[in-house]
């Protein structure tokens, strides 16, 4: 399957959120890899690149907005999606100014992210359908 | 005309001056004439008595010579004048007395040269005992001073003359007597100016210088003229029966048969008592004497008046003491009593009350004020059981401790204890106490006081209430400070849950679901929903008001507990936290509520004067240790401005502020909470940069060991 192949990547400090998030995007097929910081993540991009990124951005030392940057500095394109607890309109503009594919509050409906992925891994005209959960089979 | 007028006015001054010195001289010379006027009047006073005492001497008797008085009154007058004037003015009184003396001896047809001799020795005695009283004996009273007295007995009895006797037994040998017979005249003199000094000088100098009746007069009265009349009663009926007795054997009990009287009269009137019954007996045995049948029949006349004297002089002097020692004993108990009116009187007016208990005899004494302040009626026995009932029955284990403990230690014991009053009302009462120690029986006598201080105690009730409150509402502001923080506390959690609920589904969704995949996911909301609960908890805790219940707390619970608050408002401000907990930290007491208020305020101080430190320095290190006293010590340091020192001293001053939008609240609350754990709490500079809050809070422990 297609779905097999697209790793997401998820960043987040809490390991209760990666867990769940990461059993959520399991029933959607999607392969997840966890991070609990930043720069967890960025030291396993010399293995590969995630098809999507899905960072928090409340982290201790190197925030979500940090990374953000820093890819941005160093030419690293992946599309991503933003988790937050705070709807900051300075935070929000500044991550769309790095081209961020979509900005979610928490707690989020796991739909909304699932879409959100789909959208940016451009998996939803393939079989986006089938991925709605009862409409299957 | 402005200076003519002053000139007049200068004139005027002069003038008035003048007139107001004429009028001061006036008035000097007024009352010198008036002063002059007065010792006139007094000095011919004392002339008629000096003649009035030597008609009494020549009526009570003269010895063979007619000429010779065995009890001399004139002296005494002539002394009692002098003692009481000063000796500048002495010459007007013995001139005065020069014309009464002449009157009198030529009345007994006593020849010229021999009255003057006789009026000169007269003088020099009266001279002698005045300027020695008056240079060796003070200040009236005389007789009511053991020592004094003595010293007035040595002088006016003794000394004086013996010396001026010298002189005296002159005058009968110059009116025919052998020169032969000095030692003769010379006792004869002596005797006479001695008795006279015993006998007649107190009394008269008691009186003149104090002639006020007793104030309760009838009944003193009564006694007294019934003592003097039975004291010249039994010492004429003493005479009566037994003149001529001499061999029967029974004159030693008839010469004692006045004493009970003398010494009932010493006894209740002092040394009133005592020199008037000594001039009661000294009159009527010396007219007896010299008028009848003698008690002393031994010899001839002269020697029988002088074993009289003898036996007077014998009898005077103890008497006399006795009355000055009984005015000694009245005056220490008048002034015993006077010490403790006052005393009682000034406790009362200080609201405070006193009490004794002597542990040797058992009895109790308290002052009116402090029975009123135990609820107790005025006439109810006092013992530890009546106080004990009094007291809050919570108190009274403690109160009784107190007590054991500063008769065991004698050391002085403070304690505070509520009174529960006949009508139910409680006061607070503060008494400190002392155990008295004797070397012979150790602890004698347990004393001390106590205040009411409920006022006080209601005050600090109100500033404790208040003091809370207070608290409370800036922990209120706390949490609002914090919502954000919190929301996203609680949003992880959510949003954990809500995750896999919709794992969930979407796994049971499927045609065959994994079902221990769901168990696993609903395991996992349970543990998020827990976390979420404990957040509440925490935000709920600071919420609600403290009941004030005092707890055993884990400071190192309570620094963990308050980073977990913070969690998410630390990492928002980039800080890092470095934690560095003692392993085995006492527990400390008191409201964890309020301790974990403390904890929070000085994080967030120290996370907010990290606002304009570089990211990678924003450090907080967050200490606890045991200190050397055994106390718990947290420390909660910063990297950022530090203090200055003119912040130094204002730091706990309650609406002292540095930050734009702070209230100033903070550590002053910080503070008062520490210092109402009986703890302390200082803010000082990091030698590295940035200040370091230092909390000591007694331990539990060290508590324990010090009780």
């Amino acid at each position: 399957m297609l779905s097999q192949s697209v790793r997401i990547a998820i960043v987040d400090d809490d390991a209760s959120v990666l867990k769940a998030l990461s059993r959520l995007l399991g029933t959607c097929s999607y392969r997840t890899a966890t991070y609990r910081s930043a720069r967890e993540f960025l030291d396993s991009l010399q293995h590969g690149m995630p098809a999507c990124l899905v960072v928090d951005m409340q982290m201790p030392e190197f925030t979500g907005l940090d990374l953000l940057h820093h890819l941005t500095r160093h030419g690293i394109r992946i599309p991503t999606i933003v988790i937050t607890g705070h709807d900051e309109a300075a935070v929000r503009e500044r991550c769309e100014a790095v081209g961020t594919r979509a900005y979610l509050l928490k707690p989020l409906q796991g739909e909304a992210l699932i879409a959100a992925i789909d959208a940016a891994t451009g998996r939803e005209q393939a079989d986006g359908a089938a991925l709605v959960p009862g409409d299957r089979d | 005309m402005r200076r003519g007028r002053s000139g007049s006015d200068g004139e005027r001054a002069v003038d008035d001056r003048w007139v107001t010195r004429q009028l001061m001289r006036a008035a000097r010379a007024r009352r010198t004439l008036a002063r002059f006027n007065s010792d006139i009047g007094k000095a011919v006073a004392v002339a008629v008595a000096y003649f009035i005492g030597a008609e009494i001497a020549f009526f009570i008797g003269t010895l063979s010579d007619k000429i010779f008085a065995p009890f001399w009154p004139p002296n005494i007058v002539l002394f009692c004048a002098l003692v009481l004037v000063p000796w500048q003015r002495w010459w007007l009184y013995i001139l005065a007395t020069l014309p009464a003396h002449v009157v009198a001896e030529l009345g007994v047809g006593m020849g010229w040269l021999q009255l003057l001799v006789a009026f000169a020795t007269n003088v020099l005695v009266a001279v002698l005992n005045a300027a020695a009283v008056q240079r060796f004996v003070g200040a009236q009273p005389w007789f009511s001073d053991v020592r004094k007295t003595w010293l007035y007995v040595l002088i006016t009895a003794l000394a004086s003359p013996a010396i001026v006797a010298l002189g005296g037994a002159f005058v009968p040998i110059l009116g025919g007597g052998s020169l032969d017979d000095f030692a003769l005249h010379w006792t004869q003199w002596f005797a006479s100016n001695s008795l006279g000094s015993l006998a007649l000088g107190p009394i008269v100098l008691i009186l003149l210088a104090d002639a006020s009746l007793p104030s309760r007069p009838a009944l003193r009265t009564i006694e007294a003229v019934v003592i003097g009349a039975a004291l010249v009663v039994v010492c004429a009926v003493a005479f009566e029966v037994s003149a001529g007795t001499f061999e029967s054997g029974f004159l030693p009990a008839l010469l004692y048969s006045p004493l009970p009287l003398i010494l009932w009269s010493a006894v209740r009137f002092g040394s009133r008592g005592a020199s008037g019954a000594v001039l009661i007996v000294s009159a009527v045995l010396i007219g007896r004497a010299l008028n009848g049948p003698s008690l002393f029949i031994a010899g001839d006349p002269e020697t029988n008046v002088f074993a009289l004297q003898v036996f007077l002089i014998g009898l005077a002097i103890p008497v006399i003491l006795l009355g000055a020692a009984v005015e000694e004993a009245r005056r220490a108990e008048r002034t015993t009593r006077d010490s403790e009116e006052q005393m009682s009187f000034a406790a009362t007016s200080a609201n405070i009350g006193l009490w004794q208990h002597n542990l040797v005899a058992g009895d109790f004494w308290a002052t009116d004020h402090c029975r009123r302040m135990f609820g107790l009626p005025a006439d109810a026995p006092l013992s530890w059981e009546t106080i004990g009932n009094a007291v809050h029955p919570d108190d009274r284990d403690m109160l009784k401790d107190a007590m054991h403990a500063t008769t065991r230690n004698s050391t002085p014991v403070e304690c505070e204890f509520r009174v529960v009053l006949p009508g139910g009302a409680t006061r607070w009462m503060a008494a400190r106490a002392h155990a008295a120690y004797d070397e012979e029986h150790g602890p004698v006598r347990l004393s001390g006081l106590v205040a009411d201080i409920t006022a006080r105690k209601t005050a600090e009730h109100q500033i404790e209430l208040q003091r809370r409150e207070l608290a409370h509402l800036t922990r209120v502001s706390v949490v609002g400070e914090l919502s954000g923080a919190i929301a996203h506390e609680l949003n992880q959690p959510l949003t954990a849950i809500l995750a896999n609920a919709q794992a969930s589904r979407r796994i049971l969704a499927k045609n065959a679901p994994n079902l221990s995949d769901v168990a696993n996911a609903l395991g996992d909301i349970e543990q998020a929903s827990s976390r979420a609960g404990e957040v509440i908890a925490r935000v709920r805790k600071l919420l609600k008001k403290s009941d004030s219940r005092l707890e055993l707390v884990d400071v190192n619970e309570l620094f963990r507990s308050t980073l977990k608050l913070l969690h998410s408002e630390l990492i928002g401000r980039r800080i890092r936290v470095h934690l560095d907990l003692a392993e085995d930290l006492p527990l400390a007491i008191g409201d964890p509520v309020e301790l974990q208020q403390v904890l929070l305020n000085l994080v967030m101080n120290a996370s907010d004067a990290m606002s304009s430190t570089a990211n990678r320095k924003r450090v907080l290190t967050l200490t606890t240790r045991t200190t050397k006293e055994g106390s718990v010590e947290g420390v909660v340091s910063d990297q950022g401005r530090g203090i200055t020192p003119d912040q130094q001293g204002r730091l706990f001053e309650p609406f002292y502020t540095t930050k734009e939008h702070g209230l100033g609240l903070g550590l002053s609350i910080c503070s008062t909470i520490i210092n109402s754990h009986g703890g302390d709490l200082r803010i000082v500079n990091n030698e590295t940069g940035g200040a370091r809050a230092t909390f000591v809070l007694p331990a539990y422990r060290a508590m324990a060991a010090a009780k």
